[in-house]
């Protein structure tokens, strides 16, 4: 179909399997969702639930010699990413898909100038020399909006403050102009204020540049604004898919339901008690089979404790992994 | 950043008078007569109490500290309870050999120790880090008047390739003047090198694991260009606080190796202070070698300052 | 579910301390080379503590006519200068060395933790203590070991304290330095709120949050007091002769060694496993006790 020319990043049934001292973890199972081009998706769902390990899998920033291994498949640009060599997979970070991290701080390296860790970027990819870089790396910095961009070049990372550093890393991810950006939870770690103006830059370099973003969050009210469309985790699993308007007016999946009534409104009455979603996130290895949300959920039936749920479309645009909806067309069958 | 040096600077002094202090209560400490040890057993009463008065000896201890520590300041460390001679001088003659084998033992050991911690650190777990480890754990084991011991054993006395004692110089030709030291060379940068070499790889390690490293892994850095520009940069800084730190036990080590090497530097000047109660050398020796300890401390912190930006900015380093 | 809540957690935190300390133990158990270490020592302790059943002879009785021979089977690793059999000697020489390096750490150990623990507590006294610790350390250790023993006089007790008080700055500084930062956990907020005195802060709650680090550099404390008491005896101020300890069985091997490299071989052999042992579990201790230490 014609939608196909349209996606740019497939992720197919991911497993991400961690082996640690206290044995196997599966920290994502069976993950698959679509990116299409231009579109910003927002990937949302408590802490733990796997949203960083996707993102950390889609870029394979793992150690893979002792720490994990991958099962399924990413298809990026017509390439299957999980096939590519070590080599392939170097030109392809930073390049055609590039990150931003939560905590800009932690993510540069303190004894080298910003100017510096831009450029370095452009210099191993685009093969041009120091001079060019750094003419470069200061458009980019112009780009991203930082004031004083002549100066700030020069600065280390601890001199500056951090919506500049946030942006700085933001200039580093497009410096070679990526087709995907990722952004893991790009704001959680600065003011509201500041909040707003990086979102608001996202969300302008999506358009001027035709960029697909990834925004990984737990702040729903940001993707309210932000994101054309949503999934939503839990446990390592995507339980809902859809379209923005759909994830907010017309929630399937119990635990999304839970998540939209848990946000205080202004029309919340003002003496009752928050909604809580009841019980808490259980510990990964404790899971067994049966839908992972059965424990929690106001809608659970017997069917949920003993089967794992597959995803169904539900409609165009949604696509929900719940036993409440098992009467449409089935999407994936699990082996 | 002048901020950070005057601080430090000042730091370094506060503390050396302090250890001045402690050596000198140490030694004045010490039961027995000076005098007595002076004139020796046969001594009349008159003649000691002339000795007391021209030593000093009968002036309140405090006074005695304050003469010392001025003429220190000045170079004069007192003369020898034994010959009457100058103390520093002699402390000055015998410097040379002993800082000669320590600074090139631990220019040795770091030119091992940084390669081996870094391959040891990317291959964690591998048979190359196994191996390491094997030679880091011995370094630390064996003592390196031990290794010493065994050196002479096995090269001076049974395959008779190095001389086992003396010290020649330099008018000998460069050999004439090195094969003497071969021998306490290796014996003190092994041990050096196995320690540095763990402290390379677990800070290497560290590095390895922190954010930024993943973040460049993220730009699609070459795995060359991440180990060697972003995370060995960060590697040098705290091992280069760690060599000056251990420099005092190479000083330390140095001392007792001469013993076994005849080699006349510093560590037989102290077992000859001690052996002959020569209180006022000891006390001259022990003050040295501590000023040489500080101050090498201070150069590597205010190199520190110089390479790592953080401490422009803040003036405190990390983690202190 | 309030009520019921915090019913689950404690019961949870039980068995998930119960949990940790199996998962710990295996994985002790499971380092073949700590393994391997405890049993070296554990070999060369019941040595040391067996040896007047396992040695031939007296350690100070001299054969003099029998001076400085090679092994052979009467004396399987030779006599020494004053014709005393090497392997008796060194058999009693592990045993004084392990004996004085376990003294030594123990010693450093309490002292260590208790003025750290006081530097932390108090501010007034921290300035003070760090000072004097940093001052301390500024003179190698050995060499005021060695002052130290020029002015107590050479006796194994005196060898003991001067390496105590030579090691004791180190830990000071650590135990200060752990202190303080579970010093300000919030918890330790909560217990002062309630009335309790500096004391029972200190001892009861802080004091056991920061045995770890302690116990591994108490481990390697031990290694290197073996060596430094050795050092020491081998200039001549460490354990008084006739006392054989390894450190002066091998200063008097020194003066033979052209001729009898027993007196210097097996005695090195015994101080090298020895500290071998020790490092081997010291470093299997701080891999059980700080996983997230990257060796």
């Amino acid at each position: 179909m014609s939608e196909n020319q349209n996606v740019l990043l497939k992720i197919d049934d991911l497993q991400t399997t961690f082996n640690t001292v206290r044995g196997s973890i599966t920290a994502i199972n069976g993950v698959s969702f679509k990116v299409r081009k231009g579109e910003v998706l927002g990937l949302v769902g408590e802490s733990g639930c796997g949203k960083s390990v996707t993102a950390q899998s889609i870029m394979r920033l793992y150690d893979e010699k002792k720490l994990v291994s991958y099962k399924g498949s990413i298809q990026f640009d017509g390439k299957n990413i999980l096939k590519l060599t070590p080599e392939e997979m170097e030109k392809l970070r930073g390049s055609e898909i590039a990150m931003v991290f939560q905590d800009s701080l932690s993510s540069l390296d303190p004894l080298f100038t910003v100017g510096d860790q831009i450029a370095e970027t452009l210099i191993s990819h685009k093969k041009i020399d120091r001079k060019q870089a750094w003419k470069r790396a200061l458009k980019l910095l112009e780009l991203t909006g930082i004031p004083a961009p002549e100066q700030r070049i020069k600065a280390y990372p601890h001199e500056l403050s951090g919506g500049m550093r946030q942006r700085v890393m933001i200039a580093m991810a497009l410096s070679c102009d990526p087709k995907l950006l990722i952004a893991d939870e790009p704001t959680t770690a600065l003011d509201v204020t500041i909040q707003a103006q990086i979102m608001d830059l996202i969300v302008d370099l999506n358009h001027s540049l035709g960029m697909s973003v990834i925004l990984i969050t737990h702040d729903l009210g940001v993707v309210a604004t932000v994101c054309q469309r949503v999934i939503i985790m839990y446990l390592g699993e995507v339980v809902e898919e859809g379209l923005v308007s759909d994830i907010f007016n017309n929630p399937l999946h119990p635990y999304t339901k839970g998540l939209i009534k848990s946000i205080p409104t202004f029309a919340t009455p003002k003496n009752e008690p928050l909604y809580m979603i009841r019980g808490s996130v259980p510990v990964l290895n404790e899971v067994k089979t049966g839908c992972r949300f059965c424990n929690r959920c106001e809608q659970a039936r017997d069917q949920c404790k003993i089967e794992t749920p597959v995803p169904v479309q539900v409609n165009g645009t949604q696509t929900v992994r719940c036993w409440n909806y098992k009467n449409k067309q089935i999407l994936h069958k699990r082996g | 950043m002048a901020k950070y040096m005057g601080k430090r600077l000042l730091s370094s002094l506060l503390t050396l008078l302090l250890v001045s202090i402690i050596i000198f209560s140490l030694v004045h400490l010490i039961p027995g007569d000076p005098a007595a040890i002076i004139l020796g057993p046969d001594a009349t009463v008159q003649s000691l109490e002339k000795v007391r008065a021209q030593m000093g000896f009968d002036k309140p201890i405090v006074k005695q500290y304050m003469d010392w520590i001025t003429g220190a300041l000045r170079g004069d460390l007192g003369v020898s309870y034994y010959n009457n001679a100058p103390v520093t001088p002699e402390i000055i003659r015998r410097l040379a050999p002993s800082l000669t084998i320590a600074v090139i033992a631990q220019l040795v050991a770091i030119l091992i120790s940084i390669p081996l911690g870094v391959v040891s650190a990317k291959n964690k777990g591998c048979k190359s880090d196994y191996a390491i480890s094997v030679f880091t754990l011995l370094g630390v084991s064996v003592p390196n008047f031990l290794l010493s011991l065994f050196l002479v054993l096995i090269l001076g006395v049974g395959l008779k390739v190095l001389p086992v004692s003396g010290y020649g110089s330099l008018s000998n030709g460069l050999w004439g003047y090195f094969k003497y030291l071969v021998m306490p060379i290796i014996a003190l940068s092994l041990a050096q090198a196995g320690l540095l070499t763990r402290m390379t790889k677990s800070t290497m390690s560290d590095i390895i694991n922190t954010d930024f490293m993943k973040a460049a892994k993220a730009k699609g850095l070459s795995e060359r260009n991440r180990l060697y520009k972003h995370a060995l940069r960060n590697t040098l800084s705290p091992i280069l606080t760690i060599v000056g730190q251990t420099f005092g036990s190479l000083i330390a080590g140095t001392a007792i190796i001469e013993i076994i090497f005849n080699i006349p530097g510093i560590g037989q000047l102290i077992v000859t202070s001690i052996t002959k109660r020569d209180y006022a050398q000891l006390q001259g020796i022990i003050l040295t070698v501590s000023v040489i300890y500080i101050s090498i401390n201070l150069i590597v912190d205010l190199l520190y300052g110089v390479v790592d930006p953080r401490i422009k900015l803040t003036g405190k380093k990390e983690g202190s | 579910m309030n009520g019921n809540t915090s019913h689950e957690v404690a019961s949870l935190d039980k068995a998930g301390i119960r949990e940790h300390r199996r998962i710990m133990l295996k994985s002790f158990l499971r380092n073949k080379l700590a393994l391997t270490g405890l049993i070296i020592l554990m070999a060369l302790t019941l040595l040391a503590i067996f040896a007047p059943s396992i040695t031939p002879v007296d350690p100070y009785e001299m054969e003099v006519a029998n001076r400085l021979q090679p092994p052979s089977r009467e004396h399987i690793f030779g006599t020494d200068a004053f014709g005393r059999d090497v392997f008796t000697r060194t058999i009693y020489g592990l045993r004084i060395s392990l004996t004085v390096g376990i003294l030594t750490a123990l010693f450093t150990m309490v002292a260590g933790m208790i003025i750290g623990l006081l530097a932390a507590y108090f501010d007034f006294l921290d300035n003070v203590l760090m000072r004097l610790t940093e001052a301390m350390m500024s003179i190698p250790t050995t060499l005021l070991a060695i002052a130290l023993m020029t002015l107590l006089g050479a006796t194994t007790g005196n060898v003991v304290l001067s390496m105590a008080i030579v090691s004791t700055p180190g830990v000071a500084r650590l135990a200060r330095s752990t202190a303080l930062s579970v010093k300000q956990a919030l918890y330790i907020e909560a217990v002062k709120s309630q009335g309790a005195s500096w004391a029972r802060i200190l001892f009861k709650h802080i004091a056991p949050n920061i045995l770890s680090p302690i116990i591994v550099q108490t481990t390697f404390i031990f290694a290197t007091a073996i060596i430094t008491e050795a050092s020491l005896s081998f200039i001549g101020v460490g354990v008084p002769p006739p006392i054989p300890s390894l450190g002066n069985i091998l200063y008097e091997g020194k003066a033979v060694i052209y001729d009898s490299w027993w007196m210097v071989t097996f005695p090195g052999i015994f101080m090298i496993l020895s500290v071998l042992a020790i490092n081997i579990l010291g470093d299997g201790i701080r891999d059980l006790l700080d996983p997230l230490s990257n060796r």
